[in-house]
């Protein structure tokens, strides 16, 4: 799917940033700074935050909408630079059009501080495109750096772009991580025209009328919004509302997005014939299902096929960016973008005898509003109509629809998450699913943590010098298999010892890692497993008769890794997001040297937040000491009044898993 | 400083024409595929390999550059061993729109199973850049059906503009690995055809050079080139790729085929006509010069006063890149001598040399100009006769009994501090007579300081908090000071705070009180501030345990791999000198802290103690790294060294609650 214009550029807006060193000189442009940037430079600020890098001092755009579909859109915006961390944000301006829209022209200007103008325009700009490994986009960007990009000056852009979208629907997004003086939005419309806007994460604002069909909406002295890690979504925290545009004439309402339903009958419409299948498709869906009665299993080896055999690979023109390739193309190519894969195997599934719906999602939560209908989502996948033979009790991904019935969710992009199993970018989320009558939301829910497992066992057997020799076994299933598995099928088999020698170096400070073996990698629907020995000399911490012995010898830290979000100065001011409900178990045992006895045991912990419980507990019988831990998540969002709370439990957690068991020596 | 130089004489562009000679077959008649390429499941001489070139042909022929344009014409056979390798079968072909143009590309899938599926898909042209008169471009394809197992194959064509005769060259290395590559060189040979290339080879197997044919062209054929494989503490990348250049060369200039003495002379002398041209107003070096010393200073003393005094100039080459409009609202106006750059006071970086030059022969010392190759992109070879390789400077001076190496256009270096690149390097000093090679200081340790004081105070949950001040000293401020030119001082704060923030552990706190010495830059940048880590310590019934180091080690990440390939190259040996007091709550006593250790290998050493005293502990710690370049067998030494020290880092000092202990 087409993704949202303000996300997708950012690597786009870094390559031309690179480029403007690039840049032969060129002659200036002759006019000086409109009267608007003029008066926008001359405004009294309030004081702002030291390290805040520059201020928006407007930002307004001005649609016309003409009657024939084509929107006019003037952008002009001015900013004054107060640090020079600024010029990475805010040192140029790049404006991305395709082959379906035209900018007009596009001006840049600096106002100096002690008042001199400098201007550049059209010739002056670059035209930069888009070249990926995975994707081919017609979108282009043109760009220009703003002059004497320094603090204390102020910088202006103007640009008209003309378009003519597919659909009629505009995201005004007035806040920014700098401070904002004053939005504006202004909109024009043909006799007869309606319009609908929704708000977002601001209160909604009513428009003045200047003109008959012109609205008008201005904003003043919006904060930033700082970006923070691990926090939610842009547009799940940051102001905007969302615009619609309805036609006079009947004929271009399709091109309007009112409901779910419209949407779903317009994309019905573009993808009518693209699942039709082929004598080729028919083939290979005979050849892969073959022998194969159950019809689970049928469609895992067409789920198999496409998750291992359709490279994921992107050629958007035009309306591509909404229109998928039809099946028989996709399946010549063996290679489609998301929408593609859907497509081929939705065209595959229906030869024998499945049926499946396009279902729209984003992969950020929090960007699908239910009250807006829109299209602007990000990815593409399959609502697969269960059928009533399939017993859906090992299925997690499946969700019951009042119209369609049990839909088996399915990503046919993700290569690695196998059918049945939710990846944790669907859930606690929404889907549109779409059928020939039109479009409806459902919602995906947060599937619980026992299906992100982590298992952990060991066997390690301590010397009285303090080495400690041993091997562990990891279970993995949901979640935590399927980035296990990325990080070792990203990695060259040659070099994957290397994966599990870091993963051990980060909590051992000498070791050598003796053997290690993988199991069920390249089997998605099995859990994969982890085996590895390895001996690490002087492991436990001798002090005369003591030897000191920290009982979690290996694991992920996810408390302290998540320690890290409140290790600035300033408070958060944005909720956690976590990706994923889970539980990971750690079961150790460690056999004790002989002649030693244990001077003293840690305390059973057990600690709990509303997001997350952790328990630990070590006791020794018959020479071994049994440690257990566990640590679960089961919220994945921390509202910003939880943070302090999260922040004491996960202290806690790390505290108690760098506890040391002491020994004694009991005989001389 | 930097500059660059060039010989040059246009564009390179990518081309065709053909007839007589060598060319990739156009047809789809592909090379026949051994069924043991087909059963080929890893690169046996580079095994968990991707992907590799099984083979590559490339014909370059310039034969009628001035009629149809030069061309070239690639053949590529790549097997897939992985999921990964597949990326392979997505290609780009970049070239420039008003220079050349691709006119033709075929490919093909080979699966496993030895079918075959033809590339019918499209061949899209992307925009990678246009700017005013000039496009950039990139044909780009994607092959059919790429899995593990399967061998992919493409051919295309450029054709490019006539009216050009250019440098040219074959590229040998490749990202990948290649088993066998054929190249073939088809020279200019129209209107003034008497001009032949100078070839050069770099880091090419023993066995393999180019040959001249019968019809004037040059092949080679080539087995088994390793790709260039990334690894951190890497060397220059240039150096270590295979590569042959076909250069036409400037015909007044000596031939590359010379004598490296009639060669380095030539350009010697052109640039120490340049020099002297440019510093001849004794004049106004006199002049300057009587401001800036005194008659009775010592020959060092005078070069420290006139370097200072050069570090003044406005260096017009450090600042950001500026449109001809800002530039002509500066009046900016080009010096053509030393008393232009006087008057003015701003020069770019070799005028600034020359100006330092200038003076120090004003002040009675012998001093002229050194032209080099920086390590940080390549190394000086004198018998290549290759003036490309010296891209940047720096001034030789005799003053008292002594030679110094300087470059005062480094702006943020002090008096005798190079900038690293241009330390251990070698390039050609120029005078009257011509050029000689000569090698530049190897850089020092200690030039490279980091020392760390702290004063903590363990609380009874675990925290340690307190007092850090670190100094960062010669090339280590230098690189910073020129890293952050741009900054503020939030911005330098946050980049201090980012820095210290990573070597400790997550979810410490440190928060900048004072930045010093910014602005001088004879003293290290100081900075000072407090810090918070929670949790540091580890409880053990009624004992505490901690790390001897608080700092914990960055060397390990780029140790991790066990093997290495390349060599381990440090851009400037360093030292790290550690002290830091801790204070445990009252009632703790030492029970233990681990023996002092010291272990030295020469090159690098590092050694830890503790003293206790009390309830306080002060450890020292002392690193140091004298060494550029490790080889590939010492990689395992180094890597060990740095494990014995984390180790030693990391040994655990046991503090009793006595109060506790005795209840």
């Amino acid at each position: 799917m087409r993704s949202l214009r303000t996300t997708r550029f950012v690597a786009l807006l870094a390559f031309v940033a690179a480029l403007h060193v690039c840049l032969a000189p060129r002659a200036p442009a002759a006019d000086s700074a409109p009267d608007w940037l003029r008066a926008a430079a001359q405004q009294k600020l309030p004081g702002y935050d030291k390290d805040t890098v520059a201020v928006i001092l407007l930002d307004e755009i001005q649609t016309t909408v003409h009657d024939n579909g084509e929107i006019d859109t003037l952008h002009r915006g001015a900013i004054r630079l107060l640090r020079p961390e600024a010029r990475e944000e805010y040192g140029g301006k790049a404006v991305p059009f395709d082959k379906d829209q035209k900018i007009s022209y596009l001006k840049v200007w600096t106002i100096e501080s002690n008042g001199h103008e400098i201007a550049l325009g059209d010739k002056d700009a670059v035209e930069v495109g888009y070249l990926s490994d995975i994707e081919y986009r017609d979108v282009k960007l043109k760009a220009l750096q703003f002059p004497e990009a320094n603090p204390g000056n102020v910088v202006g852009y103007e640009y008209v772009r003309r378009d003519r979208p597919y659909v009629f629907e505009d995201n005004w997004e007035f806040q920014d991580p700098a401070p904002v003086v004053t939005a504006r939005f202004e909109l024009q419309l043909p006799p007869g025209w309606e319009f609908t806007t929704s708000w977002f994460n601001y209160p909604e604002q009513k428009p003045q009328t200047p003109a008959p069909n012109q609205y008008v909406w201005e904003i003043k002295n919006l904060p930033g919004v700082e970006i923070e890690p691990d926090m939610p979504t842009w547009r799940a925290v940051a102001g905007w509302a969302g615009v619609k545009y309805f036609p006079r004439d009947p004929a271009m309402r399709a091109k309007s997005s009112g409901s779910w339903r419209d949407i779903g009958l317009w994309y019905d419409g573009l993808t009518q014939s693209s699942r039709a299948s082929s004598p080729g498709i028919q083939q290979k869906v005979t050849e892969l299902t073959s022998g194969i009665s159950d019809p689970l299993q049928k469609m895992r080896a067409l789920t198999d096929y496409m998750q291992k055999n359709i490279r994921y690979m992107a050629v958007e023109i035009g309306i591509g960016g909404f229109q998928p390739h039809p099946a028989p193309e996709v399946f010549a190519h063996q290679f489609g973008d998301c929408k593609d894969k859907a497509t081929l195997l939705s065209a595959m599934l229906h030869e024998i005898g499945i049926e499946s719906y396009y279902m729209a999602i984003d992969d950020q939560r929090g960007v699908i509003q239910p009250d807006y209908p829109s299209i602007y989502m990000n990815h593409m996948i399959l609502a697969i109509r269960l059928p009533d033979s399939i017993p859906d009790s090992d299925l997690y991904a499946v969700v019951n629809d009042p119209k369609l019935g049990r839909l088996l969710i399915f990503d046919p992009t993700n290569e690695r998450t196998p059918l049945g199993y939710l990846p944790w970018y669907l859930q606690h989320s929404f889907g549109l699913v779409m059928a020939a009558d039109g479009g409806h939301l459902i919602s995906l829910p947060l599937l619980p943590s026992a299906t992100n497992r982590l298992l952990r066992t060991a066997h390690f057997s301590l010397t009285p010098t303090g080495d400690l020799i041993g091997q562990v076994h990891e279970l993995e299933f949901g979640g935590p298999a399927e980035q296990e598995r990325a990080l070792f099928l990203e990695t060259q088999p040659g070099k994957r010892a290397e994966v599990f020698d870091h993963f051990l170096g980060n909590f051992l400070n000498n070791f050598t890692l003796t053997s290690a073996s993988l199991g069920n990698l390249d089997q998605y629907d099995q859990s994969l497993t982890l085996d590895y020995k390895f001996i690490s000399p002087g492991y436990a911490n001798a002090a005369g008769d003591l030897l000191f012995l920290r009982p979690r010898v290996v694991g992920d830290d996810k408390g302290t890794g998540t320690l890290h979000l409140f290790a600035e100065h300033k408070p958060r001011k944005y909720p956690i997001q976590f990706e994923e409900a889970t539980r990971q178990d750690d079961v150790f045992d460690i056999t004790l040297p002989v002649g030693y006895v244990v001077d003293g045991l840690p305390k059973p912990v057990q600690v709990d937040c509303d997001y997350a419980t952790y328990k630990s507990e070590t006791r020794v019988a018959d020479g071994v000491l049994h440690y257990k831990r566990t640590f679960e998540i089961t919220g994945v969002m921390v509202p910003t009044e939880d943070l302090a709370a999260v922040r004491d439990f996960l202290q806690q957690v790390v505290a108690d898993q760098r506890v040391s068991v002491v020994l004694r020596r009991a005989t001389p | 400083m930097n500059r660059t130089r060039t010989t040059v004489y246009g564009v390179v562009v990518l081309i065709v024409a053909f007839a007589a000679f060598s060319r990739v077959s156009r047809a789809d008649d592909w090379l026949p595929i051994p069924p043991e390429d087909i059963a080929l499941k890893d690169n046996p001489k580079q095994p968990g390999a991707d992907a590799m070139i099984l083979y590559r042909q490339v014909v370059v022929n310039a034969s009628k550059a001035s009629v149809s344009g030069d061309s070239q014409e690639e053949y590529v056979r790549i097997k897939v061993f992985t999921q990964e390798g597949t990326k392979e079968g997505h290609v780009e072909i970049a070239f420039k729109k008003q220079l050349a143009n691709v006119t033709y590309v075929i490919g093909r899938t080979i699966r496993p199973d030895g079918s075959i599926v033809k590339f019918d898909g499209q061949v899209l042209e992307t925009t990678v850049e246009r700017i005013t008169g000039s496009k950039f471009l990139a044909k780009t394809f994607t092959l059919p059906d790429v899995q593990p197992g399967c061998i992919i194959e493409y051919k295309y064509s450029m054709q490019g503009q006539p009216n050009r005769v250019l440098d040219w060259g074959w590229g040998v290395s490749q990202p990948i690995y290649t088993r066998e590559a054929h190249f073939t060189y088809i020279p200019y040979a129209g209107y003034g055809s008497d001009l032949r290339p100078i070839i050069r080879r770099h880091m090419l197997p023993v066995d393999a050079a180019p040959q001249t044919q019968a019809n004037g062209s040059y092949v080679m054929v080539v087995h088994d080139i390793p790709g260039v494989v990334e690894e951190p503490l890497m060397p220059p990348a240039r150096p270590l790729e295979a590569r042959v250049e076909f250069v036409y060369q400037d015909p007044d200039a000596p031939s590359a085929t010379d004598s490296s003495d009639k060669y380095w002379n030539h350009y010697g002398k052109k640039w120490d006509d340049e020099l002297e041209r440019f510093i001849d107003k004794k004049k106004a070096l006199d002049q300057a010069l009587s401001k800036v010393v005194s008659p009775g200073d010592a020959p060092e003393v005078k070069l420290r006063k006139i370097y200072a005094r050069v570090q003044q100039i406005r260096n017009l080459d450090v600042e950001d890149y500026k449109m001809a409009k800002e530039n002509k609202d500066e009046n900016l106006k080009p010096n053509s001598s030393v008393e232009d750059v006087l008057n003015r006071g701003y020069a770019h970086n070799t005028q600034i040399n020359y100006l330092f030059i200038g003076l120090a022969r004003a002040a009675g010392f012998d001093a002229t100009e050194i032209y080099i190759a920086p390590r940080s992109t390549d190394l000086f070879i004198p018998t290549a006769n290759n003036v490309d390789q010296l891209t940047d400077e720096l001034a030789w001076v005799h003053a008292g009994t002594q030679d110094y190496y300087l470059d005062p256009a480094a702006h943020y270096f002090p008096f005798g501090l190079l900038p690293w690149y241009e330390t251990a390097t070698s390039g050609i000093r120029v005078d009257k007579r011509g050029g000689a090679v000569v090698k530049t200081p190897n850089p020092l340790s200690s030039d490279a300081t980091l020392i760390r004081k702290a004063d903590l105070e363990v609380k009874e949950n675990g925290d340690i908090s307190g007092t850090v001040q670190v100094d960062f000293t010669g090339q280590r401020g230098a690189l910073i000071r020129e890293e952050n030119r741009k900054e503020d001082e939030t911005g330098r704060t946050k980049f201090f705070e980012d820095a210290i923030k990573g070597w400790l552990p997550a979810a410490s706190v440190f928060e900048i009180s004072k930045i010093a010495n910014w602005d001088n830059n004879d003293q290290p940048v100081h900075v000072e501030g407090t810090l918070t880590i929670p949790s540091f310590t580890t409880t053990a019934q009624q004992r505490m345990l901690m790390p001897l180091e608080v700092f914990q080690m960055t060397q390990m990440q780029e140790f991790a791999p066990e093997k290495r390939v390349n060599v381990v190259y440090f851009p400037f040996p360093y030292e790290e000198i550690d002290d830091v007091k801790l204070r445990f709550p009252a009632g703790y006593k030492v029970e233990g802290v681990p023996p002092a250790r010291n272990v030295n290998l020469g090159a690098v050493s590092c050694e830890i103690s503790a003293t206790a005293q009390g309830n306080s502990v002060e450890i020292k710690r002392h690193l140091t790294e004298k060494n550029l370049i490790y080889t590939k067998d010492e990689y395992p030494v180094v890597r060990r060294f740095f494990g014995t020290v984390k180790t030693n880092d990391n040994a655990q000092m046991v503090f009793e609650n006595a109060q506790s202990a005795h209840n």
